[in-house]
């Protein structure tokens, strides 16, 4: 893909959806690591104060959290009506986080 | 016993309604703020919330149906017990609801993410088994 010229920028939106322009996948990577990150670090202060960690509640949060972002995501758009997380990678994102939410529900 | 049966029962009713309202919550988000690509033009999104929605409607027709079929039923006093055979058509009605709930959450998924059929039978035949087991329990202690 070939990235759009800086000079175009001009809306906040623009900005944020550069980097669509440049990567399709980019805003996929960014969920998966806010995800991994929110999981992970919610594990590890769980293990710490509790001694046990419960890993699937920990990603299922982190799920729930990741399905909203993308949703906020999906709203932003730029002066040529792109969206910064396309539906097919919201798809991805969905499908994966459904997963993890009904695997800790069903849990609990 | 009865408890693990309506537990297993009440969390599949839980997940589903979690997911549809996560599905609902998505479809009113980008339909007030218009977005440029709404999940509801998926056919694959809009086919499992279609069917979730269908599915969680006519719960309460069903549940109803049963309710009514256990207050006409006569009871039959055997040795030691009383013989109702309603709870054997309440556990078919469930079971069957439980069933196709499972399939619509976990369709979407399996879709999307390409997850080998064998992983996909594996499950199911697992739900199959659980679902027959609960039943027999439920059965032996409404009949």
């Amino acid at each position: 893909m070939v990235c759009e010229l800086i000079s175009n920028i001009e809306t906040i939106g623009d900005l944020l959806v550069y980097p669509t322009g440049c990567n399709y996948y980019f805003y996929l990577y960014f969920v998966a690591t806010i995800w991994a990150i929110i999981g992970f670090s919610s594990y590890f202060v769980d293990k710490e104060k509790y001694i046990k960690g419960d890993i699937i509640s920990s990603f299922g949060i982190a799920s729930v959290v990741s399905v909203f972002l993308s949703t906020i995501m999906t709203l932003i758009k730029n002066q040529q009506n792109i969206p910064m997380l396309q539906q097919d990678l919201f798809m991805y994102i969905l499908g994966f986080c459904i997963v993890f939410i009904g695997i800790w529900i069903f849990k609990k | 016993m009865a408890d693990n049966i309506i537990d297993f029962f009440s969390r599949f009713g839980l997940v589903a309604l979690i997911v549809f309202g996560l599905f609902s919550f998505i479809v009113i988000v980008q339909s007030d703020n218009s977005a440029v690509q709404p999940l509801t033009e998926d056919s694959r999104f809009s086919d499992s919330f279609s069917n979730i929605s269908e599915e969680l409607a006519d719960l309460e027709d069903t549940s109803q149906d049963q309710w009514d079929a256990l207050k006409q039923e006569k009871s039959i006093v055997g040795f030691g017990s009383i013989v109702l055979f309603t709870p054997v058509n309440i556990g078919k009605t469930f079971g069957s609801l439980v069933f196709a709930m499972f399939e619509l959450i976990i369709k979407l998924p399996v879709i999307i993410l390409g997850i080998p059929l064998t992983v996909t039978s594996v499950l199911l035949s697992w739900l199959i088994i659980s679902i027959v087991s609960a039943l027999w329990i439920f059965w032996k202690l409404g009949g």
